[in-house]
């Protein structure tokens, strides 16, 4: 007897969850200041789990210490940009989640958008924690929130849409894939072909020209593909 | 089963002190790692101290590990997320996963974050997104092992990984700079040995069965250098005869399911193409 099926899972919850936390969050916001997408989950961004969020606990010894605890000499996978992850550098761009539900892929191996930008094209930061330390104490800073704002809504940061377990993003993608301001989609020169992106920009219709999915808006064509274990959608060319 | 005045004590003193220990280890071992970079990734590190205690309870654990080679885990995780001002969510997950070493692995994740299926048959791993409905399939290497250590190489931290690693790559306490015991504790009504490691990126503890099938009951890992410490929680339920066959293995996609490119490379050591 077979007993395992595959689940066919819609993930209700997420969606039920995600509505009463941004409900919550919008009544949060007259009082708190609070960014009206902070809470919602990432998986609504089209990732399907694709998720978002602020600093996820790590979820794997081995990974931690693979990715982290040794100096990684090769460039198959950056530690940095996963720690980065994993420790919240994606929070502080959730506001622009749900208004532009983009990640810019050059942006999230830089949390340094948000904090210096001497940190920003920083592949190689595996060893150095520091960054990590730093984007802590952005993100501290609520206070600055709505000062800031500006300043989230360019960073289209492609973190917090990213990797639920800090997982799929090895330095090639940093490497290999730099959007360099990565400012906004629509926004032209910010967009090159092999960008990887954890969600579609809104509005983003499948066109079936191919046998694999191709969504085509704003003059650009992204491709569904698997990194890791995530959906991301690559600008490919038409 | 609560803890004696003496272990705690104990455990006080000796989490501190090591504590300090790893304090003045770390400068040192953070220059050798910049010194001799590639030494360092294949050079297990022999600086941790992990006391006898908890050595012996981990040597019962990998013996248990090596016996195991056909089993089914289910795990509730919970994983803390912090958001942009300081809440701490806490996401819900479930994950189901079947083992034949060294050859087969499925498992299934439902939960708040994502939902996922993994297959790998021995030569392929297939990875669906149910939500989407898509799927990816890519070439895989051949053994439980390599994979495990490529899917970590390309980043993935896929839940109870750790379970896959330890016993088909490696010792899961490489990194630890600290390790002792805490005393007894029961989880789900067995009694266990809990475990507390220091490391680099990580704090964690581990609840190990007593007796002969020494296995995980449970695993916390506590993020640090991250606000607010986020922590990731997996009880751990083992079934040593489980049911399963060759179909388990096989991936059947979902009606309407669509196959995606893979663009992460396993085979060669990680990386994307």
């Amino acid at each position: 007897m077979n007993s395992q099926r595959i689940p066919v899972v819609s993930a209700p919850r997420i969606t039920a969850r995600t509505c009463v936390l941004a409900a919550a969050c919008l009544l949060g916001s007259l009082a708190m200041i609070v960014p009206d997408d902070a809470f919602a989950r990432g998986g609504r961004g089209g990732g399907g789990g694709g998720r978002g969020g602020g600093g996820m606990a790590r979820s794997s010894v081995s990974g931690a210490s693979r990715g982290g605890g040794r100096s990684m000499s090769s460039g198959s996978r950056s530690s940095g940009s996963r720690s980065n992850m994993s420790s919240g550098s994606r929070s502080g761009n959730r506001a622009d989640y749900g208004s532009r539900s983009g990640a810019g892929t050059g942006d999230r191996a830089n949390a340094g958008n948000r904090g210096s930008g001497d940190t920003r094209v920083n592949g190689g930061d595996r060893v150095n924690s520091g960054d990590r330390i730093n984007n802590s104490g952005n993100r501290i800073n609520t206070g600055d929130i709505n000062v800031d704002r500006g300043d989230w809504n360019v960073d289209v940061d492609g973190d917090y849409g990213c990797c639920g377990w800090g997982s799929g993003v090895g330095a090639g993608f940093v490497a290999g894939a730099v959007v360099g301001g990565a400012v906004a989609y629509g926004t032209a020169a910010a967009i090159t072909y092999g960008s990887m992106y954890y969600a579609l920009p809104p509005g983003c219709p499948m066109v079936h020209t191919y046998a694999t999915p191709y969504y085509h808006c704003g003059g650009y064509y992204y491709q569904e593909q698997m990194q890791g274990d995530d959906v991301v959608y690559v600008v490919v060319q038409p | 089963m609560a803890r004696s005045n003496t272990e705690r004590r104990w455990f006080g003193f000796l989490v501190p002190g090591a504590l300090l220990a790893l304090a003045a280890a770390a400068p040192v071992s953070a220059q050798e790692a910049v010194a001799n970079d590639a030494s360092a990734v294949s050079a297990p590190r022999t600086d941790g101290y992990i006391s006898p205690e908890a050595k012996a309870v981990l040597d019962r654990m990998q013996a248990s590990f090596k016996t195991i080679r056909r089993f089914q885990l289910t795990a509730d995780i919970t994983r803390d997320e912090l958001l942009a001002f300081g809440y701490k969510l806490q996401n819900n997950e479930s994950a189901k996963m079947w083992v034949d070493a060294p050859k087969h692995f499925r498992l299934e994740v439902n939960g708040d974050i994502k939902n996922r299926v993994y297959v790998y048959d021995g030569s392929q791993l297939t990875m669906l997104a149910p939500d989407l409905n898509v799927y990816a399939t890519t070439p895989a290497p051949g053994t439980l092992g390599e994979l495990v250590r490529s899917l970590l190489d390309a980043g993935v931290e896929m839940p109870l990984i750790d379970m896959l690693y330890e016993g088909n790559v490696g010792s899961l306490t490489d990194d630890v700079r600290v390790g002792v015991l805490a005393g007894d504790s029961m989880v789900d009504g067995v009694a266990t040995d809990h475990l507390a490691f220091r490391q680099p990126e990580v704090d964690w503890q581990l609840w190990v069965e007593k007796g002969q099938q020494a296995l995980p009951r449970k695993l916390v890992i506590t993020t640090r250098y991250a606000v607010g410490d986020p922590q990731y929680q997996a009880i751990l339920h083992w079934d040593l005869a489980p049911k399963m066959d060759d179909k388990s293995f096989v991936f059947v996609p979902p009606s309407g399911a669509t196959k995606i490119p893979y663009k992460t490379d396993l085979t060669a050591g990680g990386g994307d193409k």
